[in-house]
């Protein structure tokens, strides 16, 4: 899980241009600077690319938490 | 889900070490080589910031408004430091989501604009937004609403062509079915297109030509358009940007005026000088021949839409010129080329000399040349020149030089037609020029005469073109947009004069204007 968070880590530091971003399983978009709706758009595709993989419709924009988004991720990665 | 465009490859590519310079570019200097690469849209978005934030810009400003029928917000900042790439300092005024109408109807939206963006989507006009049943006429009507809303405004307005979503209803029948909403689709963007071509303010954004360009199964991404009213995929964004930047740069005549040509593996495959004549690469029946041939067909087809054709080779001259006089499969003659050079200096220093020749300045030019050392020699000697980046093969130099936006244009005309032939004719008089005795004999020897006429209307965009694209010689430095150019011609309180000079190597075409007004009369 943690090796995960860390790369979802370091895309978010990347597209939020933000060096010393740190996060955990439970941060939410809500905790982070500057993660509005846009830079969610630009975030969800970049893990996208990042890890070969396709959010549904209903992933985009329902998940929880980074632990739950790295869940899904693991999840999309084992099939 | 990624186009074969995503990289941009006529653009330096993007790495890791690029795009954390381009996130720490601050200078004007910076950025320009920054965006010679093709950044993401994460990069862009940084970089628009910083364009804000440029105090000494000496690119050209230009502040236009944005209102869109879905999510604008992303393709804004793209959009900035794409123009940026296009030599243009933009600012951009965004409407709220989803607010065309009331943004048309808003005179404090609108003061000071110098154009507009409607940016429209085909799920939003009525009429089109449906599979079966569709009507073109109500969409238009929907847009000449908009448009009757702008009669007042004095900027410019840029339309885009839409597109349906990859979900053909009937298959191949889609086409053959009247009120399919395929057809009707096309029937409306013919109409917008019609719309555009009547008109001297109205410019068309072909937004379904990128997205056919960039492959329409890519372009559209149902779960965005659902999650946040995206109009396409945000990884087509720095690509859809770049084109819309190129239409707004060419609106102020930013676009380049030449294209020089490398001759050995541009031209043709292999080296002349190693090869001899019956030795290079060209022609039917042979693969890289037939590629090098088309990379010939499209500087002519360039040159015949009023780019002028000059060629920089490293090469002796004499051998340069014999493939053009002697080779049997040359499609570009010596006289396609307005500006020939041929020699052992460096490329720098002789695309100076053909801007000089041509009288055109080093920014006009563009630079197509196999040779990534030349490239980058020029690049870093000259950045004023917009070198085209290829790979080494010639298949792809011709779609690099068309999506460059290098030649971009918003007006095609008479003068443009005959361009080639009538700087082949500067050159011609600066030969004579040369060798005259005196300036008043070569004057005299040219035999000039000039005609003087009140503006024509088939004049108006030459007129346009003119004022918008004349620096030095536009002495009170004010642009007048074909709309604007067109009323000066039918005001009696104004003086309007246009000069057509013709001389014994031929004709000048409309060189020159006046417009006074009157504001009194002397005894």
């Amino acid at each position: 899980m943690q090796d995960f968070v860390n790369q979802v880590q370091s895309i978010l530091r990347d597209v939020l241009n933000q060096d010393t971003l740190v996060i955990s399983a439970e941060t939410t978009a809500k905790d982070v600077k500057a993660w509005d709706s846009i830079a969610h758009i630009h975030i969800m595709l970049a893990i996208e690319e990042h890890f070969r993989i396709r959010f549904s419709t209903a992933e985009v924009t329902g998940l929880r938490n980074i632990g739950h988004l790295v869940t899904v991720i693991q999840r999309k990665l084992s099939t | 889900m990624a186009s074969s465009l995503a990289t941009m490859p006529w653009l330096l590519a993007r790495s890791p070490e690029v795009s954390a310079r381009a996130r720490a570019a601050r200078s004007h200097d910076e950025m320009c080589a920054a965006l010679q690469h093709g950044l993401s849209g994460a990069d862009l978005t940084i970089l628009a910031r910083r364009i804000g934030a440029l105090s000494d810009s000496p690119w050209q400003p230009m502040t236009v408004g944005l209102a869109g029928s879905c999510t604008t917000q992303l393709l804004a900042p793209a959009l900035v430091a794409s123009a940026y790439r296009h030599r243009l300092n933009l600012n951009l005024r965004e409407a709220a989501f989803g607010q065309i109408m009331q943004t048309v109807g808003d005179p404090g939206f609108l003061a000071g604009l110098d154009g507009l963006i409607l940016h429209l989507d085909a799920r939003h006009l009525p009429g089109l937004n449906a599979a079966l049943g569709a009507s073109h006429r109500e969409a238009v009507q929907t847009v000449e609403a908009m448009l009757a809303h702008l009669e007042e405004f004095s900027g410019f307005v840029i339309l885009n062509t839409v597109t349906a979503g990859p979900v053909p209803l009937f298959g191949n029948l889609d086409r053959a079915v009247e009120s399919s909403g395929a057809c009707e689709i096309a029937a409306f963007n013919a109409e917008l297109a019609r719309l555009c071509r009547g008109s001297s303010r109205l410019r068309l954004f072909d937004q379904a030509g990128v997205a056919s360009l960039w492959g329409l199964a890519d372009w559209h991404d149902a779960r965005l358009y659902h999650t946040a009213k995206l109009p396409f995929s945000p990884e087509a964004l720095p690509f859809a940007a770049d084109r819309l930047a190129a239409l707004l740069a060419s609106q102020v005549g930013l676009a380049r005026k030449c294209l020089v040509l490398d001759l050995d593996n541009t031209l043709w495959g292999g080296v002349i000088g190693d090869d001899g004549l019956d030795g290079i690469v060209l022609g039917q029946g042979h693969a890289a021949g037939e590629a090098h041939l088309a990379v010939q067909r499209l500087a002519k087809d360039l040159a015949a839409r009023g780019i002028i054709l000059a060629v920089c080779s490293k090469n002796d001259e004499r051998v340069a010129l014999s493939a053009f006089e002697s080779h049997p499969e040359m499609l570009l003659k010596r006289e396609d080329i307005a500006c020939f050079v041929a020699n052992w200096q460096n490329k720098a220093d002789n695309l100076r000399e053909i801007a000089r020749r041509l009288n055109i300045g080093v920014d006009a030019l563009a630079f197509l040349d196999d040779n990534p050392a030349e490239r980058g020699l020029v690049r870093d000697l000259l950045p004023e020149v917009q070198v085209i980046e290829v790979g080494d093969d010639p298949a792809l130099y011709p779609m690099h030089v068309a999506l460059s936006g290098a030649f971009e244009s918003v007006a095609f005309t008479e003068d443009d037609r005959s361009r080639t032939s009538s700087y082949a004719a500067d050159v011609s008089r600066a030969t004579e020029r040369a060798s005259a005795q005196s300036l008043s004999n070569y004057l005299r020897s040219l035999d000039m005469v000039l005609d003087m006429q009140p503006f024509g209307a088939v004049d108006v965009p030459r007129i346009a073109q003119l004022i918008n694209k004349s620096n030095q010689f536009n002495l009170t430095t004010r642009r007048y947009s074909e709309d604007v150019v067109a009323r000066i011609a039918q005001r009696p309180d104004l003086i309007h004069l246009s000069f057509r000079l013709n001389d014994r190597f031929g004709p000048s075409g409309l060189i020159a204007v006046i417009i006074g007004k009157v504001t009194g009369r002397s005894a």
